[in-house]
């Protein structure tokens, strides 16, 4: 019976350094420590900072791309929609086009009918015209009275109307042949004359 | 690089770590958070674009959509704009227009000159000027059938003289400013 077994081989430790301490970890390295105390202090808020800006953006994103892939799905669908009636918007144009020209030429447009029907009815039946110019706002008329009352009344009558703005007496005689008063009167009218 | 003497000695240290904090401050914030908020502004301009973009399109719909409704409700009486100022040479129709009035009225269209003017505002202006040998009462007649003609149009001038010759009593020069569209 045996108690002991005597090993085969005793290991040579006495060749081997002991070393008993304890080795000093970065950490405890004097310029580790402190940079490690940074590390775990303000690096970590910083890191931590910049990992959750650099989350938010990315989170960001994915709300932000929504919403741009869906303003371009609804901007193509209303081009489509414009597209499509271009040739009407085009006609409808057309047509406000023409009708504002139409209106500002029609703004524009002088009555002469009523101006020389309203000319007509200021002169008196004795006075026998020989000529009559309307334009706008000016009137030129050429006639013979046979009486100077005649004459006078006519005066009177043009110089009592309000849209008659200057009455000018251009030429006048008197023809002692047949007793006539010869005369070219000119007006000036406002653009309510005739209206 | 030695950082030992600036880590050991209390004032060197406080400095190298505030230092080291405002590098790395500037490290992160120009290489990471300003790339990510640089691509948030971009995308936020994006969209504010993409919106403005939008609305302008939807109310551009809903205006073509009013059009529409007021082109439809208008339709029946948009010949009249077409009669009135038509793309056409305009002329022919106003002199064949002006001498069936005028046969019509009994008086007689003795001179006609037409004069082409300039053009303003995509309307091409013809100058007429006509002779009419004519009594008064057709001259009136003759003067709101012009400005009541569809054609766009206006008087500008009328000179009346008596007539020598004939049962006419007066010869009437009618000048008018006759209008064709060009728009298109």
């Amino acid at each position: 019976m045996k108690f002991f077994q005597k090993p085969n081989k005793i290991p040579n430790i006495a060749s081997q350094g002991i070393n008993l301490l304890p080795e000093r970890t970065f950490e405890e390295q004097p310029t580790g420590e402190k940079i490690f105390i940074w590390l775990v202090g303000v690096g970590r808020v910083l890191i931590i900072v910049t990992e959750m800006t650099a989350i938010l953006v990315w989170l960001s994103r994915f709300r932000l791309d929504y919403q741009i892939t869906t303003l371009q799905e609804n901007i193509e669908e209303n081009a489509a929609l414009v597209q499509s009636s271009a040739r009407f918007e085009e006609t409808f144009r057309d047509y406000q086009h023409r009708l504002l020209l139409a209106d500002k030429v029609e703004s524009e447009r002088f009555p002469i009918s009523l101006v020389t029907e309203k000319i007509s009815s200021l002169i008196p039946q004795d006075i026998i015209l020989s000529s009559l110019v309307v334009r706008q706002g000016e009137i030129g008329l050429s006639a013979q009275a046979n009486r100077s009352l005649d004459f006078a009344k006519l005066l009177e009558t043009l110089l009592s109307q309000s849209e008659i703005t200057e009455v000018s007496l251009q030429d006048t005689h008197y023809n002692r042949d047949d007793n006539t008063y010869e005369f070219t009167l000119n007006l000036k009218t406002s653009e309510k004359f005739g209206l | 690089m030695i950082f030992s003497p600036y880590l050991r000695v209390t004032p060197k240290k406080g400095y190298t770590l505030l230092i080291m904090t405002l590098v790395s401050m500037i490290v992160f914030g120009v290489f990471a958070i300003r790339p990510s908020l640089v691509t948030v502004a971009t995308l936020k301009k994006q969209v504010a674009d993409l919106e403005s973009v939008n609305e302008s399109m939807k109310l551009k719909v809903q205006n073509l959509a009013t059009a529409q409704t007021i082109y439809l409700e208008n339709k029946p009486h948009l010949y009249l704009v077409d009669a009135s100022m038509p793309d056409e040479n305009v002329v022919p129709q106003f002199i064949q227009d002006i001498s069936t009035k005028v046969a019509l009225a009994g008086s007689s269209l003795e001179a006609i000159k037409v004069t082409k003017g300039g053009k303003n505002e995509d309307l091409l202006e013809y100058q007429i000027s006509m002779s009419v040998a004519c009594t008064y009462p057709q001259l009136t007649g003759i003067l709101t059938f012009l400005e009541k003609s569809l054609l766009t149009s206006n008087v500008t001038s009328v000179s009346v003289r008596p007539h020598q010759k004939g049962a006419y009593s007066i010869q009437a020069e009618i000048n008018v400013s006759l209008y064709q569209y060009e728009g298109n």
